[in-house]
Formats: structure tokens, sequence, C-alpha cells
């Protein structure tokens, strides 16, 4: 890969009083890539994200994104976060018409798009509803379409398919991987589930117990355009025995360090 | 069928007698009206104490007469209505500014805590010396009653936004204006409707106290005169029309309020 690096941070820390949460951590990703994080609950994927989002601030260690130290959120990057925020008075329809609203589009243009948005995450018979009538794995899809629709050039998710089935976690799978090959956008992913991880990565970043570093990195020998059908294929099922065998050992620790 | 279910998981009847719980609500007011009407044609004299039966047509006597509803109901309308407005605004107002500076915020609250411990209508003559008899005063006493009430709501519903909200708000960079119009308001309108309802509340209170007390019209006066001058079924009438119109008033204002209110759709 040698693409525009759209992502660059470099030697991050954090840390919330006496908690060491991350770091140093150092990582990269290109436009166009699709970079996912696994590790023990804890470890700091959350803090990271959000350090890569602008909303939280390093201690130590320098962040750039399209080339340009980051100061704050950027409009052009779209997050998914770990608790699906919803707007409890808005109906499904507006809540994912609030990323556009926030940018001034005028409210017929950014309802179309919306409804577009929710044909893609396949709610658009919801969208008079409002968000306490959707189950929990709903509201998530409600929004990843939010973030879709802004059509973002970097997509941070946290965990956005966390409270998915099994069957809509790979169909949603693969109406992200169709959403990101059409927009370009380099794409960093949390996820507990390594099957997940390999199916839409190209680069998987393996990290420690808290405090969180990058304890491995795996490119995914998978081809692309790919669709959830590859999961059966024997080079994904190495893939994932290989990953696996790599997070035992980090679980373990954290599981020792948390009791 | 329900006969074999054991007893434990039978519904609950939801009849008494026969009868929803919303016909008892009427029952209950009919007997309580009814006792007072027989106690008042048996054991009390009727001069104390007014059967409701002669309370109703006296209430609507006096609604008759000429100049009853432009000169003392429809002014104590008025000022009830200018002093909710006021508490409204200035409640919500205060609020905002409060949530938006916590060093303002931490300065006040102590007053807000002790504010209800203080009888208000102590500093009626004050007002009065300052500012003459009439509507003035009696509105801005009113709405300092209620005002608080409001305030106090109103932060609550501003604190209420989740974190998750929040952030989403700063990912998106939305300014100081987009956020309050289209976060804050929202989040907090539940809590502000029913600090409005509590407002409206004490705002008809302090309209009526203080028209008790010392104004020279209003319906707070035509009791206050009527008990001065010994005219006992002018008096049953006047407290009669008073309850029904905060009563009727209440579930004017709640019903367009519940309409604000998200959590109840
Ligand atoms: N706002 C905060 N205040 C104090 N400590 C925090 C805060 N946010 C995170 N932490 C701590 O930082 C560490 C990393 O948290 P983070 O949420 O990033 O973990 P995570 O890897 O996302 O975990 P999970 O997989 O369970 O979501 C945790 O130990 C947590 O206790
Ligand atoms: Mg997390």
């Amino acid at each position: 890969m040698s693409a525009q690096p759209l992502i660059r941070s470099h030697d991050v820390t954090r840390r919330f009083g006496a908690v060491e949460a991350l770091g140093p951590l150092s990582l990269h990703g290109a436009r166009g890539e699709f970079v996912s994080i696994v590790g023990p609950s804890g470890c700091g994927k959350s803090t990271m994200l959000e350090i890569v989002g602008g909303l939280q601030r390093p201690d130590s260690g320098s962040v750039f994104v399209a080339g340009v130290p980051l100061e704050g959120p950027r409009d052009e990057t779209a997050i998914v976060f770990q608790d699906s925020a919803t707007l409890p008075w808005r109906t499904v329809l507006d809540n994912v018409a609030f990323s556009l609203e926030a940018r001034g589009v005028a409210r017929d243009e950014r309802r179309d798009i919306a409804r577009r948005g929710l044909e893609t995450v396949g709610l658009a018979a919801f969208a008079a509803h409002y968000p306490a009538q959707l189950s929990g794995g709903m509201r998530q899809r409600v929004a990843l379409a939010r973030a879709l629709v802004t059509e973002p050039d970097l997509i941070l998710a946290d965990e956005p398919f966390g409270a998915l089935d099994e069957q809509t976690r790979l169909l949603m799978s693969d109406e992200l991987l169709a959403v990101v090959d059409r927009l370009g956008c380099g794409v960093l992913f949390i996820t507990h589930s390594i099957q997940e991880a390999v199916l839409l990565s190209d680069r998987i970043l393996v990290m420690s117990a808290r405090p969180g570093r990058i304890v491995d990195e795996i490119t995914v020998p998978l081809e692309r355009p790919r669709t959830s059908e590859v999961l059966s294929s024997t080079a994904a099922a190495e893939c994932v025995s290989r990953i696996w065998a790599l997070i035992r050992r980090e679980a373990q620790v954290a599981m020792q360090g948390a009791s | 069928m329900t006969a074999a279910l054991p007893r434990y998981a039978r519904p609950r009847p939801d009849r008494l007698l026969g009868l929803t719980p919303a016909v008892w609500t009427g029952v209950l007011a009919v007997l309580a009206l009814a006792a007072l009407e027989v106690l008042a044609r048996t054991v009390v004299d009727p001069i104390d104490l007014v059967p409701p039966t002669t309370m109703v047509v006296r209430t609507a006597e006096l609604l008759g007469t000429a100049g009853f509803v432009t000169g003392q109901v429809l002014p104590s309308l008025g000022l009830i209505a200018a002093a909710f407005a006021l508490a409204g605004v200035a409640g919500v107002g205060l609020a905002y500014t409060m949530w938006r500076s916590p060093w303002w915020r931490l300065a006040l609250q102590p007053y807000l805590n002790v504010y209800y411990a203080i009888p208000i209508f102590a500093v009626y003559p004050i007002l009065v010396v300052l500012l003459g008899t009439g509507g003035v005063p009696i509105v801005l006493l009113s709405a300092a009653f209620g005002a608080v009430v409001v305030v106090t709501n109103s932060l609550l519903g501003f604190d209420s936004v989740p974190e998750p909200v929040r952030k989403l708000a700063r990912s998106r960079n939305l300014g100081t204006r987009r956020y309050l119009t289209a976060i804050l308001l929202p989040a907090a309108l539940p809590d502000i409707a029913s600090g409005l309802r509590l407002g409206l509340v004490y705002a008809t209170i302090g309209v009526l106290a203080t028209e008790f007390i010392l104004s020279t019209r209003g319906l707070g006066h035509e009791i206050a005169d009527a008990y001065h001058t010994f005219r006992t079924a002018d008096m049953y009438a006047g407290i009669l029309l008073i309850c029904l119109l905060a009563l009727a008033l209440n579930i004017a204002v709640g019903a367009v309020l519940d309409r604000l209110d998200w959590r109840r759709r």
C-alpha cells in the first residue's frame, strides 16, 4: 500500500489520573485502507479512537490526519460511537440527517440523503419511528447511517456491530465494505470479533492489555473487493486462528491484571 | 379458563363493583359533595357552611352579574398569565446563564436552596411602597415566587444531555447557537415543561394570595371582601370559582406542555 497517508500517530500516550490508559502507541492508515484494532477490554481502544477523532488530546505524542496536525474534530471525519448516540427527541430519519444539518445542508436535501442512508442499513421502513421504539442493534445501524451519509474521508467506528446478531452483522459488513469501496475513505475500526476484523480489514492491529500498545500487526491476505463469503475460505480461517493465538495471551494478561 | 389458573397468576381485576377507576374518581367527588351538602343542611349552620348546591347557584349568579367577569375574573387571569410568562422566561433564561457559567452557578446555588424557606409574601409591603398598589407589584412578586422552581427544573434538563450525545455534538463541531437549538433545548424540554407546570401553580397562588392581602380588585380581593362583610354565600362562590378556574388553567396549559415532552411519545 503506497497510498497517501491519512492517519499518522506517533508515540501517543494518555492517562486518567493515576491510570495509564494508553501507549505509547504509533499507528498509520492510508486513504482507502481499512485498519482494524483488536485488543482486550479496557486496553484503551476507545481512547485511541477519540484521540484520532480530535475529541481527546493525547498527553504526549503527535497525531496527523490528512497531513495536518490534529487540532480538534474534523468535519470530514465521521465517528460511530460505542454507545450509539441517538437523539431520542428526533425521528430516525432526522437522526440520520443530523450530521448533514450540522453542515448546513437544506432540509429537503438532507432528508433525501438520509432516506437513502437508511436504505443502506435496511431501516427505510423505520424512518418515522423514534429511537426508543428501536432495538439496540437498530440504533447502532442508525448511528452508522448517520456517519456514512456525510461521505467522510475517514470513518472511525467503535464496535459499531457489537449489538447485532451474527447474520445481520455479516450483512452490515457487506454494506460497509461496499460503501467504503465507493467512497474510497480510510477506516479505523474497533471490534471484538476476530472474524469480523479478518472479513473487513486490510490490516489488523493487535493491542496489548492496558496501557495499550500495538503488539502485532497482521496484513490480511484476501483479495478485494470482498463479501462475507470469503469467510468460508481456508485463507480466512488460517488468518483467524493466527490472530486468536496472539490475542489469547493479551486477554489472559488483561484478565489477571483486572482481578 | 381463568378458573384453571392459580390465584397469583390471574390478572388483577381492573374494576371494583363493576366500575372502572375513572368512574370511581367521579364517584368520590360526588360522594364528598353529597356529604358536604348533608352536613350543611343538618348539623352545621348554613350561614357558616354553604351547601354546594347553593355555591353553584351563587357562582352562576355572580358570573351573570354585570362587570363581574370583566372587572374581577379577567384581571386576575391576566395577572396570572403575565406572572407565569415572566416566571417562565426569566426562569429558563437564568438557568441557561447558570448552566453556561459554573462559577455563577456555584455562587447562586445556595440562594436557590433556601429560596422557598423564606415567606416571600412578607416583602409585599416593600413592593407596594416602591411600586404602589396595582398589577405591577402583584406580577413581580408572583413571578419571583414561581421563577425558582422553573430554574431548578431547567437546570435538571440542561444537565440531562447524555455523554455520548455531547460527544456526537462535539465531533460535528456544532457552534454554541446550533448546540442550543439542536441539542440542549430539545433535550431539556421535558424537564422545562414540568418546571413550567409548577411555575403556573406558583404564579396562580401568588396572584390570588396577594390580591387577597392588599389589592383593590380581582378574585382574591372579592373573596376577602365577602369574608370581611359577612357575605358567606359570595365567599364560598368565589372559592369555588377559583378552584374551578385554577383546575381548568392547569389542565389546559398541562395539555400544551405535554405536547413538548418527547418522553411521552
Ligand atoms: N473518562 C475517563 N476517565 C477515567 N478513566 C477513563 C476514562 N476513559 C477511559 N478510562 C480508562 O482508560 C482505560 C481505557 O479505556 P477505553 O474505554 O479506551 O478501553 P477500551 O479498550 O475501549 O475497552 P472496551 O473494549 O471495554 O470498550 C480504562 O482502564 C478506563 O478505565
Ligand atoms: Mg471501548
